[in-house]
């Protein structure tokens, strides 16, 4: 190998290895994220899915408001969806903290649904790890090292179209794994590029603020309302009727496109100079732009509308909408979801494959155990800390205060666990994490099925996904870490 | 669904043919060495198919969202090959 090659090598297996640690997870969460609002509906079994009409929908919503929030300066009203069956509102003085309930979409009763952070725990997760700006500093610095994993694992493997289907499972050890490295990572090239690009440019804002001092004085906010319109004005003091809302949602369905409404945003609502703003979905485009209008909510009036925009925007916005997905409907969300996994099984692969270089070289020194536990923890570790997030959704009473904040501990203990059992059982730990991962799994779904996850269409899906993967995991805790030989 | 299904049929048909299009794994699979001919010609009809793919995929989701699922579904494609092979070449 020349020179070049070496050093490239070194940089891709090592720099690969180390910052897989908190890519597989992050890949893992990734995965998850995408179908956020089903997760969401399995977390939370108290809500309804009931089919019903917008406008049934913004009348029940608008009377929940009338009676609950007639004083409040802002009205949020989200449309039922087919992935969200349900109304949410929320209210207050304050725009960026509102109070929010969910309704059931026919009768308008609120549900009362137990407090977590549901699906967008994942999210969060894989956006920031719960640490904010710092949080995607460190996602966004694995971000570029995964690029340059990617660009010189493709210069270093010489035989990239020669060996394109090729998978030897019953090759020896590290022939077996080297194919699976390099399969998984040649087919799902296309989307590994895509999803680590795109998920750098949408840090960038993070990890290169100059543009942002310099022209905006390093407020982003600046920079986003030169980009999207507002349409606001102060209130008046003097009371008024307000049209129905259902009224200003024909006439924003006559503009965005029948169906196409996802929210409603009431300002000043009872007042001379009350607006209502509907913005659209996104689900039907790939730059994740929403269109918006603003009505004079006393007498109908457009107050103001914006249905293009400049071709920057959109470009930025393909990337994020392509990082996203939340274009392309169902098809596109088990595309994403299955190659983010596979983009997790690549660097597991790698990672199993630098494991048993090292040890064949060094033998079972200190280093090689603690590098051991770090790869248990990040790959079958990962997986029981999300699994353990679900299990404490169902075992914390649904009434416990501050339960979200419970279910988001038992993550992290579970995750430390799995690093302190991977240290105490050094090579066994793979394969009894791995066993342990796909029992819980399996005891997740059936107990999920067995106290009424049938009747729900997303509870039904996640648990035959829980199933599915439950069997995946103990098939491959069989056939690569029997002898306890993870590597 | 069944834009998608067949978009996936597709283009599993054209990575066999990509697929058989080389020496190696028309052996592995088929038992027998193929003319350089057969090749030629399977590589071919592969990049067809595959053509005929990507033009269905952007008939039904339009230019922009189109090649994104193709791209997403010919992961799978070259995984089921592979998975063809694996098992065919014991």
């Amino acid at each position: 190998m020349s020179p070049l090659g070496k050093a490239l090598m070194g940089l891709h297996a090592w720099g690969g290895m180390i910052f897989s640690w908190l890519l597989i997870p992050v890949f893992i969460t990734g995965s998850i994220a995408v179908f956020e609002p089903e997760v969401s509906q399995w977390m939370q079994p108290e809500l309804t899915a009931h089919p019903t009409r917008p406008s049934n929908a913004v009348a029940l919503a608008e009377a929940h408001l009338n009676e609950h929030a007639s004083d409040q300066s802002f009205w949020r009203i989200r449309l039922p969806s087919e992935r969200e069956p349900h109304i949410g509102v929320a209210w207050g003085k304050n725009p960026r903290q509102l109070h929010e309930e969910t309704l059931d979409a026919v009768s308008g009763e609120p549900l009362h649904e137990r407090e977590t952070e549901g699906g967008h725990f994942f999210t969060h997760f894989h956006a920031d790890l719960l640490l904010g700006a710092p949080g995607r500093w460190i996602v966004g610095a694995a971000g570029i090292v995964m690029l340059a994993a990617l660009v010189s694992g493709i210069l270093i493997h010489h035989r990239f179209f020669a060996e394109f289907f090729t998978l030897r499972p019953r090759a020896g050890k590290r022939r077996a794994w080297l194919d699976v490295h390099n399969l998984t990572g040649v087919a799902s090239l296309p989307f590994l590029l895509m999803i680590t690009y795109t998920g750098c440019v949408i840090l960038a804002e993070t990890f290169m603020p100059a543009a942002t001092r310099a022209l905006y004085d390093g407020n982003p906010r600046a920079n986003r309302a030169e980009v999207v319109k507002s349409f606001e004005r102060k209130p008046s003091g003097v009371p008024a009727g307000m049209l129905p809302l259902a009224t200003h949602l024909a006439a924003a369905e006559a503009i965005l496109g029948e169906g196409k409404v996802s929210s409603l945003l009431v300002r000043h609502p009872g007042d001379r100079n009350g607006l209502v703003q509907a913005y659209r979905h996104v689900d039907d485009r790939l730059a994740a732009v929403s269109d918006h209008v603003t009505f004079d909510a006393a007498n109908g009036t457009l107050f103001g509308q914006q249905t293009e925009w400049n071709p920057m925007t959109y470009a930025y916005r393909a990337q994020v909408g392509l990082h996203t997905a939340h274009f392309g409907g169902l098809s596109l969300r088990w595309l994403y979801f299955l190659s983010g996994l596979l983009g997790a099984l690549m660097m597991a692969a790698g990672t199993a494959l630098l494991l048993r270089k090292r040890r064949q070289r060094a033998g079972e020194d200190r280093p090689q155990r603690l590098l051991d536990a770090l790869g248990a923890a990040s790959i079958p570790g990962s997986i029981l800390a999300s699994l353990a997030y679900l299990a404490a959704n169902r075992l914390i009473p649904a009434e416990t205060g501050g339960r979200e904040t419970l279910e988001i501990a038992a993550f992290f203990s579970v995750w430390a666990i799995t690093l302190i059992h991977a240290l105490l059982r050094r090579r066994r730990a793979w394969h009894e994490q791995f066993v342990a991962a796909s029992a819980a799994c399996v005891l997740l779904a059936l107990a999920d099925t067995y106290s009424g996850g049938l009747v729900d269409a997303a509870r039904r899906g996640v648990d035959l996904t829980l199933l599915a993967t439950g069997a995946l995991l103990f098939a491959s805790s069989r056939r690569f870490f029997r002898t306890g030989d993870a590597t | 669904m069944m834009p998608l299904l067949v978009t996936g049929l597709l283009t599993l048909a054209a990575m066999c043919c990509l697929a058989l299009g080389m020496e190696r794994h028309f052996h592995a699979w088929l038992g027998r060495a193929a003319t350089p001919r057969q090749r030629k010609d399977l590589r071919l009809a592969g990049w067809f198919l595959l053509a005929g793919a990507i033009a269905l995929s952007i008939r039904h989701w339009g230019a922009s969202i189109g090649p994104v699922i193709w791209l997403g579904v010919l992961t799978f494609a070259i995984l089921g090959v592979a998975l063809i092979l694996a098992v065919r070449g014991r």
